[in-house]
């Protein structure tokens, strides 16, 4: 066995997060380790890669016992994790990103030169094009993993800790990045991957080991594992249907586009959405899903085309104006673009609002009170107290909040995109529900989605993006041939 | 009612300000003990009036700072704002005109720094840092046959020099300010989108939050505030020389600071900014007292900013989950 961590415990201020946890590693294994937001993965994995040590517990790596006191210490001893990206120094080069830890001397001075010939030779054995002298901050997030691929490759560590690596890859990336994951393997290597995509643990992964709040659930082979079985097991829940029953759209159009073009990302767009409908829109990074969004909420100005809103033309300005005309936009980047982080959940769930919970010119705080616990409550939220700063909520549970904002301002369009990116499926699930009770509500929900079956479990129609055209439209029947539209 | 009662459960707030106001209490027993003169009411009354001209534009500095911005201009407002009172009273002027004059000079160069911030696109610490040394340039040039003086009309010294129940004016006016300043951020949407903004403007745009009207309104808000202290300033010092207000920047920012407003914006407190100002008086006052050199406070200021934050991060790190 190469690794085994037995009997681990961990708490934060007196809340245990690991309890008596108990994980393995064989050489040349890709392990998935799974459950819930919350459930005490990325714990485990910041214990063994030395961010913080473990209250109790023995770690074992090749029958030695260790202890690492940094990350640094980790990565000596041949544990690899690759972040999203956030260990990139972004006004460095590709090149002298991936070379940081050795760059390459010539007479003492650094040799540029060949290390972007190692880099570009680096790419081409990926089979990926990037520009090596590039600087990290120019690079878009997926280009930014590749480089962090590249750095993992010409490593030497025995153990590489994935987490949720795939989630921004489209689909050529995803591919060499699963041959990376493959090739580890066959030179012996062993891979932890954290993950909340059953389908990649199936496919991908050897064993799996699961969580659930703290507490080892169950380590099996992957091999006779059915998806149904590895979802009670994550969610404790035998009966979780993720996707609810549709509803039958209303034959009412709410959101008429017509000929939309916003060079050169998108051309002559024209859709309806109906009231009570969720609409998906899916296509490849760079089909201009997100563009269309954009547009359509005024953020990015159209050159020409229309908008009706329930039959009447509309111009919107910026999203101050779309939020007014009761359009709300969930981004597909909610650190970034959708939380504010220093307040608390209240404030974050009425941002969108407050000039509809105002008395004179004060905010009404009572009411403001009530439509929060509403919400809460209707959302299913877990949290300490409704003022308890949002960061300290799981990555579901903030998603539902920013669904949940869209919500209290009375939006009767909502725009979604990727509404479920990295999230559980239990929090899944509450998100497609309150979707649903959207839609039998009447209003109209954009859901743009590159999960083939979050959009088949959804929705009733499927618009199919490439190069900033709508090249089909699919029925529910059609949709088994979604995959084959996109490539 | 489960509602009601998750209502009324979260009805109790913590109070932020706990740890500061501690620092502020402890400060005050121990100058009570030191000196036998601390706590007469002259003295009393003097560390309020030496307070509220810094509180006034820390207030506006944290307002600054929770929407993630700095302010280095207001020093040279507070001058030329109450330059420009002066000039208008002892040139003739209707006092109440002189004071609205100053007023609006204020606010006019808050203005003028939140279009150069938000139109342009610069940083807040270059525009406002350029504006320190223009405006300051502005009231060397008015300044260049001596400092501005003749202005010392009763009715206008009073509004520094006079009483109101025992507290001086300009300590009556603060309270005044306070209350309005503390009902615009805590119960109306331009304070809530202040905080908003200063915890991620890219989220606040998409939310509809209208960022710039409101980054505009902030730095008009500040200059206004300093303004109203440079007003007062020379109300009670009858002259305005070419170097009145330099350095208020740093002494309101460290206002701010200790009495909890973060500097990557996002969160701030009114009544941290009070707590604040009443300490940095407290050491000048205290010094004074104890005829002690005033270049300790340099000192003892540097290492109250350091305690605070410090502070601040260690209660808030222990609410922390990873």
């Amino acid at each position: 066995m190469l690794l085994a961590m037995n009997h681990i415990n961990k708490s934060f201020s007196g809340n245990p997060v690991l309890k008596n946890v108990v994980f393995e590693l064989e050489n040349a294994e890709i392990h998935a380790l799974v459950g819930l937001n919350g459930a005490g993965k990325s714990t485990l994995v910041n214990i063994l890669s030395g961010v913080f040590p473990a209250d109790s517990g023995i770690i074992i790596l090749d029958g030695r016992r260790i202890a690492f006191e940094s990350p640094r210490e980790a990565l000596a001893a041949g544990i690899f994790t690759v972040y999203q990206a956030t260990n990139l120094l972004p006004d460095l080069t590709v090149a002298e990103n991936i070379f940081l830890n050795g760059m390459q001397k010539k007479h003492g001075l650094i040799d540029h030169k060949k290390m972007e010939e190692d880099a570009r030779a680096q790419f081409e054995r990926m089979g990926y094009k990037l520009e090596a002298a590039k600087k990290i901050k120019e690079l878009s997030i997926s280009e930014r993993y590749m480089v962090s691929t590249a750095r993992a490759y010409l490593s030497n560590a025995r153990i590489f800790i994935l987490d949720e690596p795939m989630i921004n890859l489209a689909a050529a990336e995803k591919e060499i990045f699963v041959r990376f994951m493959k090739e580890m393997r066959a030179q012996g290597r062993s891979i932890i991957y954290i993950t909340h995509n059953i389908g990649e643990v199936l496919s991908l992964c050897d064993r799996v080991t699961v969580l659930r709040d703290g507490k080892n659930v169950a380590v099996c082979s992957t091999e006779s594992l059915s998806e149904n079985r590895l979802s009670y097991l994550i969610s404790g829940n035998e009966s979780l249907r993720l996707y609810p029953p549709k509803t039958a759209r209303e034959d009412k159009i709410l959101l008429e586009i017509s000929h939309l073009s916003l060079e050169p990302v998108l051309h002559d767009i024209s859709f309806r959405l109906y009231a009570g409908e969720i609409l998906g829109i899916t296509g490849l990074t760079g089909s201009g899903r997100t563009a269309l969004i954009k547009t359509i909420f005024g953020e990015f100005e159209k050159d020409s085309g229309c908008l009706k809103l329930r039959g009447e033309e509309l111009e919107l300005k910026n999203a101050t104006d779309a939020v007014n005309h009761g359009f709300g936009y969930v981004n597909e980047n909610r650190m970034d673009a959708g939380l504010f982080l220093d307040m608390g959940v209240a404030a974050n769930l009425t941002i969108s609002a407050l000039e509809d919970i105002r008395r004179g010119i004060f905010l009404d705080l009572r009411q403001e009170m009530e439509e929060v616990v509403d919400q809460s409550i209707e959302l299913n939220l877990k949290m300490d107290s409704l003022h308890q700063e949002i960061r300290f909520l799981s990555g579901g549970n903030q998603q539902k909040v920013m669904v949940g904002r869209s919500l209290i301002s009375n939006a009767s369009i909502l725009l979604l995109d990727e509404p479920t990116k990295g999230i559980d499926i239990v929090s899944r699930s509450e998100i497609y529900i309150v979707m649903n009770e959207l839609a039998a509500a009447g209003k109209g929900i954009i859901l743009v989605s590159a999960d083939m079956d979050e959009l088949a479990g959804l929705c009733d129609r499927v618009l199919v993006l490439k190069n900033g055209r709508i090249t089909a439209e699919l029925q529910e029947k059609e949709f088994s041939c979604l995959a084959d539209m996109l490539a | 009612m489960i509602k009601k009662h998750i209502i009324e459960k979260n009805t109790v707030k913590k109070f932020d300000e706990l740890g500061i106001l501690i620092v502020m209490i402890a400060l005050f027993i121990f100058l009570s003990i030191a000196s036998p003169f601390f706590l007469k009411i002259e003295n009393i009354q003097n560390l309020l009036l030496q307070s509220v001209f810094v509180m006034l534009v820390g207030f506006g500095m944290m307002f600054v700072l929770t929407i993630g911005g700095i302010d280095l201009s207001v020093g040279s407002i507070l001058g030329y704002s109450g330059a420009v009172t002066g000039m208008i009273i002892a040139s003739g002027g209707n006092i109440f005109l002189g004071i609205l004059a100053g007023l609006g000079t204020g606010a006019a160069f808050g203005l003028a720094n939140g279009l150069l911030i938000t139109k342009l696109k610069i940083a807040p610490f270059l525009v406002t840092f350029a504006m320190q040394s223009v405006v300051r340039g502005i009231l060397l040039l008015s300044t260049t046959n001596g400092a501005v003086s003749g202005f010392a009309a009763e009715e206008f010294t009073y509004l520094a020099q006079g009483y109101f129940l025992g507290l001086p004016i300009p300590v009556v006016i603060t309270v005044i300010v306070f209350v309005i300043l503390l009902f615009l951020f805590k119960f109306t949407s331009f304070g809530r989108n202040v905080t908003a903004i200063g915890s991620n403007r890219e989220a606040s745009f998409l939310s509809g939050v209208s960022c710039d009207k409101i980054t505009i309104g902030v730095y008009m808000l500040s200059g206004l505030l300093a303004a109203l202290s440079g007003i007062l300033l020379a109300a009670r010092l009858t002259a305005v020389q070419s170097e009145m207000g330099s350095g208020y920047e740093m002494d309101a920012i460290a206002a701010a600071v200790i009495g909890g407003t973060s500097m990557a914006g996002g969160k701030g407190s009114i009544i941290g900014a009070i707590i604040g100002a009443v300490i940095l008086g407290m050491i000048s006052n205290g010094l004074d007292l104890l005829s002690v050199n005033q270049f300790y406070r340099q000192i003892i200021v540097g290492a109250i900013i350091i305690i605070a934050v410090a502070l601040e991060r260690f209660t808030s790190l222990k609410k922390e989950r990873v």
